[in-house]
């Protein structure tokens, strides 16, 4: 239960709420911050009713000041008593509370948005505030709070359970922890070795925390017949602290990390302590955030802080990596040692190493970082090699014989690889999760992916069953050990991070499937065991999915359909016809291509020989047509983010229109490609990645860390937010302005600059009578494949410092939520500050025609020039997959789509809270189709006593 | 003048009217009266305006669009004078929130064979195709049996699923061009059936036979309907008769009663006879389709049931 505000009356609740404002403005980072402001911001709180205006415009005092502002206000904020003691108490995110309508705003909503990073200090003043006053609730429950169980914490353990399910139930019961000793060894290595280049010192980093970060392993990973160890933190369940990237984002927020919502995390005051007073004052100005910063112009440093056109994501880190698991399956890391120094002997005789593009880095030195970080990989395997040992020599009374039987085995797995060569199938899954914990200990905790698992896999299954070795069973096990083991990786990210990419996951993706380099159909056994581990355990992790081509055996599709109706939930398809031709299209070789794997969500790669930093920023296509629509100024924040394109009211046709979009499109993201260049600078200076770089082709030969351009195939690339947003505004605009007449220019854009107040029949026009992108129409379709195509077109056209190019994705991860609250009202009748539209899907509860149709007009759109990627969500009524035909249908709906050219799909399962959601919001819900037996009925036109009746029937199907 | 087609909804990913992903094509206008029956805006062969109270932002466009001042905006919500109305749909294109819909599209045959042939990479998929049903299709039977021969020559699966109330030399002009027969069964009693339908069930038993004689595969579609269907003799019936009758019978689908249907009886001014029906419970229906798959075994039954306490 969420706390509440702790007065009814309204003149107490004005005296609590003023004297707060004055605790605030005692602040001197908070009072800085508002003075900057210059502005009159009108707070209106409800339930009770205070109302107060803080003034800063002369920019030298804060004047708080009870009641209604005598002038019209900049911003007005309006937001119920809870919600506001929610956010302040820690409890509620605010870009949530922003984006759920639980705050209200009116006027200029940039100003409040530079106000937000100060909310860390604002929280710990409230509650100091609250304790002064003596209100006990505060102290009481922020204590019970921060020690609470999670939701399942409570869930007893099933006694019959089997070592699987424990392993799971651990997984989904225990709390996340904070754990701080990658960040103190590697601060502790980093101060020892200053002077040294680069790449040295992060490959010693590295070598340290894999040296002295605590080994543990749980006692299920070792009573059953298999085990996967190696743990990414101290902690069963921890998330890394990573104070040159992210980290020093969330450290602001770790007083209130333990009762935030979602993804609350446990951290000791200890820690906070170390982390403050130790390990974060040798960052300062030492972050990656504070290089880049000290680099990027006025203008670009200005759009990042607004975070209004893009999110740029690489200030945090870069993640999203595919390493040659192939190759150190072969080879075993022993061999990079032995390679690098070899190499680094070569070029130490020739006098002068090879320099990197960026002359920064030297091939010697990245040749002697090499052995150093895979040394340091090796070493951490050992040390788990010995822990085993330790107690696997407890005596009989502490142990169980098969115990110590299974401990014995993961001494030798252990002891055996990385460093060797993997011989066997639980060889190869413990080799793969020893490099996927250094990598994200190097770099951090996002999207290291595993890429064709079943084509990783395949020969120490073969070599293992023909010696009658391993079971099927067995495999199966290992395989879910191994999914566990790997979900114990989440990162720790801070509050705005988490809204844009909700779920606390680490997007490691794995896919089954697919064809070998010849197009012959790849399909093996181990897809199946795989497809049906995940089946069985349906872990976030890995982020699964499955290569669909024409060749793709029908009995596979059936499997994996009928594992869905029995079900497994996380899965996604792709489509080689359509993923190959555009990776082609980038100039990658078809046979390569053929190989190709997914990064994070559902970014094509070729694994082991590519650096795509596949997810470098979020691109916000909405803005960009208010943009075109208000000549270059926000209709939420005011300013000046765009070109001059025009007064709207003098266009006189929609190619006018498009025009204007195009060169905002092209501006901005000439900006965003200004500050990604100076990020990739950034990382190539100040954090190569040695052991990511050893074990991505071709660094070892071209001498060159991965940042400096070493990999074979080198990309960034970045997504745009909206497209169906901008394609039904622009037939909106097409329709009923440029053909029919009904609504003029200046009708329009004095409705979007009032947010549809008082105009909702207009607004209602705008969505109904307008054609849609999701319905088969290809007039309405034309528009948002445009609007897409554009963004490509423009960011095809640039390059990245390591010479590699950008590349367009079209997918959003949960960013649509948090890009649509910085864009007004739009000519699709969607209000000021909602969701862009997700994806490629249809904008939310605009298709109509079911799923065929909206799968059409998907396919219309321009896949090839997709490169990075695209997501196609459609809403699925489980009863409907529980039906006879239901997994059959699904194949043959998927099988046409891709056949139509589409490139990837999944389903969401419609649940009752989706339901509930639609009877709250129909407008956005229309699409929703229930079925029963045949008969079906759009969810949002039934009455609400049949609604109500679907909903407690929905309790009961999941 | 070229032949014209009512339909009141071209409903596409349609699963359970034959076999695959299809399209459904369900025609205005039906000689059946049941008193249960779900589609009322198929009953009439007219176009029918219809008012979605969930939609009406009350903008009353629509009155002034009206030009035979039909429509009446009331505290109880739209009063539509049905003798006035003629279904022009002026105020349906005046409404900027789809509130008012004309139930009832005219099609050419080309143009509705356009319209079915958007999904035909899914019926290639899935073995699926195009369903005629209503209403009831065989009272616009020239106009489907030329649509039908389009669909023949498209190389479109088709399936008909009627009544049997039609004429019989109407079945054997279609027939040939017809892939599937998807045939309601309701009542067996004579007399039960003039009661629940408003119609003799002769002609419509008599039909099935000779549509099985003729050796057309058929689905044999009965709704399982409280205090009409829904009981162990009628179903018992019904199961002599196709397992005695009907050799061709690859199916038998129990449907359900369902109640999604209720809301289109008050957009319609029509009283609704199930009005406060409950649906039947679980073991209601399958001691029903124990009592079919006794004779039948292909029988199947499908739909929801009553809520009931854990």
């Amino acid at each position: 239960m969420a706390s509440r505000f702790p007065y009814e009356d309204p003149s107490q609740a004005a005296e609590f709420a003023l004297g707060y404002f004055c605790r605030l403005r005692a602040d001197s980072d908070i009072l800085a911050t508002w003075l900057g402001l210059r502005a009159l911001i009108q707070v209106n709180i409800t339930r009770p009713e205070v109302s107060v205006y803080v003034n800063t415009r002369d920019g030298e005092r804060m004047e708080i000041t009870p009641g209604i502002a005598p002038e019209p206000p900049a911003l007005t904020l309006t937001l119920s008593a809870d919600t506001f003691h929610c956010i302040y108490a820690g409890e509620m995110n605010v870009f949530l509370a922003f984006a759920t309508r639980k705050i209200k705003t009116k006027g200029n909503v940039a100003l409040i948005m530079k106000t937000t990073w100060t909310l860390p200090q604002a929280i710990r003043i409230y509650r100091q505030y609250g304790v002064e006053l003596g209100l006990r609730s505060f102290e009481v429950e922020w204590t019970a709070k921060a020690s609470a169980p999670m939701r399942s914490g409570d869930l007893p353990e099933p006694a019959a359970a089997t070592h699987v399910e424990r392993l799971l139930g651990r997984r989904l019961r225990t709390r996340p922890e904070v754990c701080i000793e990658r960040a103190r060894y590697y601060t502790e290595s980093m101060r020892q070795s200053e002077g040294e280049p680069q790449v040295i010192r992060q490959a010693k980093a590295l070598a340290h925390v894999l040296e002295n970060l605590s080994v543990h392993i749980e006692p299920d990973e070792a009573t059953g017949a298999v085990g996967i160890v190696g743990a990414i933190t101290s902690k069963v369940l921890g998330a890394g602290v990573y104070p040159e990237g992210i980290g020093s984002r969330v450290l602001g927020e770790l007083e209130t990390i333990g009762f935030r919502e979602p993804n609350p995390f446990t951290v000791t005051n200890e820690q906070i302590r170390e982390l403050r007073d130790e390990i974060m004052p040798y960052w300062r100005g030492r972050t990656l955030e504070d290089y880049a910063r000290a680099q990027w112009s006025p203008e670009v440093k200005e759009a990042v802080d607004q975070v209004a056109p893009f999110i740029a994501t690489e200030i945090a880190g870069i993640g999203h990596m595919l390493l040659n698991y192939a190759e150190i399956l072969g080879k075993g890391l022993e061999w990079y040692v032995r390679e690098a120094e070899r190499l680094a002997r070569e070029v130490g005789k020739q006098g002068s190493g090879k320099s990197g593009n960026l002359e920064s880095g030297v091939a010697e030195d990245f040749y002697q970082a090499v052995a150093i970080a895979c040394r340091g990989v090796i070493r951490f395997a050992e040390r788990y090699a010995q822990e085993a040992e330790r107690l696997a020599s407890l005596g009989q009374d502490d142990i169980l014989p098969h115990r110590r039987d299974e401990l014995v085995r993961i001494v030798e797995v252990c002891r055996r690889v990385p460093r060797h060569p993997a011989r066997t199938f639980q060889e190869a899954l413990q080799a793969i999760q020893f490099v996927l914990v250094a990598a994200q200990i190097e770099d951090y905790e996002s999207a290291f992916s595993i890429g064709r698992l079943d084509q990783l896999l395949w020969p120490t299954y073969q070599a293992d069953f023909e010696a009658g070795r391993l079971t099927e069973a067995e495999a199966l096990e290992l395989l879910q050990c191994f999914y566990i083991k790997i979900s114990h990786s989440i990162p720790l990210f801070d509050a705005d991070v988490s809204l844009a990419f909700a779920g606390m996951t680490a997007f490691a993706n794995a896919v089954v499937g697919g064809t070998d380099a010849d197009g012959s159909d790849a399909t093996n056994p181990v897809s199946y065991l795989a497809v049906e581990a995940m089946r069985r355990v349906n872990t976030q992790q890995p982020n699964f999915g499955v290569r669909i081509h024409p060749g793709t055996p029908p009995e596979f599709l059936d499997a994996i359909t009928r594992a869905m109706a029995d079900g497994l939930q996380n899965i996604q398809f792709f489509n080689d016809e359509a993923i190959v031709p555009a990776l082609v299209n980038r100039g990658v070789p078809l046979e390569e291509a053929r190989n190709y794997a997914i990064i994070g969500c559902v970014e094509p790669a070729v694994p082991g020989v590519s650096f795509t930093s596949s997810d470098a920023a979020l691109f916000n296509l909405g803005l960009c047509l208010e943009l075109a629509l208000n000549n270059g100024r926000g209709r939420l924040f005011t300013d000046q983010l765009g070109l001059p394109t025009g007064d709207p009211r003098s266009y006189t046709d929609i190619e006018q229109i498009i025009d204007a979009y195009r060169q905002q499109v092209a501006y901005l993201v000439g900006l965003m490609v200004q500050a990604l260049d100076v990020l990739a600078e950034v990382h190539a200076e100040f954090k190569p990645k040695p052991f990511i770089s050893a074990t991505t082709g071709d660094c070892l030969e071209r001498g060159l860390d991965l940042t400096w351009g070493g990999a074979r195939y080198d990309f960034t690339g970045v997504q745009g937010i909206g497209s169906a947003t901008v394609g039904d505004s622009l037939a909106a605009l097409d329709a009923l302005v440029f053909r029919e007449s009904r609504v003029t220019m200046d009708e329009l854009v004095a409705a979007l600059d009032a947010d549809f107040e008082g105009c909702e029949p207009l607004r209602q026009m705008l969505v109904n009578r307008a054609p849609k992108y999701g319905n088969d129409t290809p007039a309405a379709d034309r528009f948002t494949r445009l609007a897409a195509e554009i963004y490509c077109q423009e960011v095809a056209k640039h390059r990245n410092p390591r010479g590699g190019r950008y590349q367009p994705g079209l997918y959003s991860v949960t960013t649509h939520v948090a890009l649509g609250l910085v864009v007004g009202a739009t000519p699709d009748g969607r209000r000021a500050g909602t969701p862009l539209s997700q994806g490629v899907s249809p904008a939310q509860g605009r298709d109509r025609q079911g799923p065929t149709a909206a799968l059409r007009s998907t396919a219309r759109l321009n896949h090839r020039l997709v490169s990075n990627g695209s997501a196609c969500n459609q809403k699925l009524n489980p009863t409907f997959l529980q039906s006879d035909k239901g997994p059959e249908t699904l194949a043959s709906l998927l099988t046409g789509y891709f056949q139509l050219g589409g490139m990837q799909l999944q389903w969401n399962l419609v649940d009752r809270e989706m339901l509930l959601a639609a009877q709250e919001h129909p407008e956005d819900h229309r699409d929703l189709i229930v079925r029963v037996s045949g008969y079906s009925a759009h969810f949002t036109d039934l009455e609400r006593v049949v609604q109500d009746e679907l909903i407690s029937r929905m309790e009961h199907v999941l | 003048m070229s032949l014209r087609g009512v339909t009141f909804n071209v409903q596409r990913f349609s699963t359970e009217d034959g076999p695959g992903i299809r399209t459904t094509v369900f025609f205005k206008g039906c000689p059946l009266r049941c008193a249960w029956c779900h589609n009322p805006e198929g009953i009439s062969p007219r176009p029918e305006l219809i008012w979605y109270d969930v939609r009406c932002i009350g903008a009353r466009d629509c009155l002034r669009a009206c030009p035979v001042d039909a429509l009446e905006l009331t505290a109880q919500g739209m009063r539509i004078n049905r003798q006035r109305c003629d279904a022009c749909g002026a105020c349906a294109e005046a409404c900027p929130a789809a509130a008012l819909e004309v139930i009832g599209r005219t099609w050419t045959p080309e143009a509705l064979l356009a319209e079915v042939q958007k999904d035909t990479i899914f019926y290639e998929t899935s073995g699926g195709g195009v369903t005629l049903s209503g209403g009831e299709p065989m009272m616009q039977a020239d106009f489907v049996l030329a649509f039908l021969g389009l669909c023949r020559e498209a190389g479109l699966h088709a399936a008909l699923d009627t009544c049997g109330a039609a004429a019989w030399a109407r079945y054997k002009q279609v027939l040939p061009l017809v892939d599937l027969v998807l045939y309601d069964l309701k009542i067996y009693d004579a007399n039960c059936h003039q009661d629940g339908t408003g119609v003799d069930n002769c002609t419509i038993l008599d039909n099935a036979r000779r549509i099985a004689e003729t050796g057309q595969p058929m689905w044999i579609r009965t709704p399982v309907i409280p205090g009409y269907t829904a009981n162990v003799e009628n179903i018992a019936a019904l199961a002599k008769f196709i397992a005695d009758e009907l050799p061709t019978v690859q199916r038998w689908d129990l449907l359900a009663y369902t109640n999604l249907g209720q809301p289109k009886y008050h957009r319609l001014d029509r009283p609704y006879a199930m009005e406060s029906v409950p649906l039947l419970i679980r073991a209601e229906m399958e001691a029903l389709h124990a009592v079919a798959a006794e004779r039948v075994s292909t029988a199947v039954w499908s739909g929801a049931t009553r809520q009931e306490e854990a």
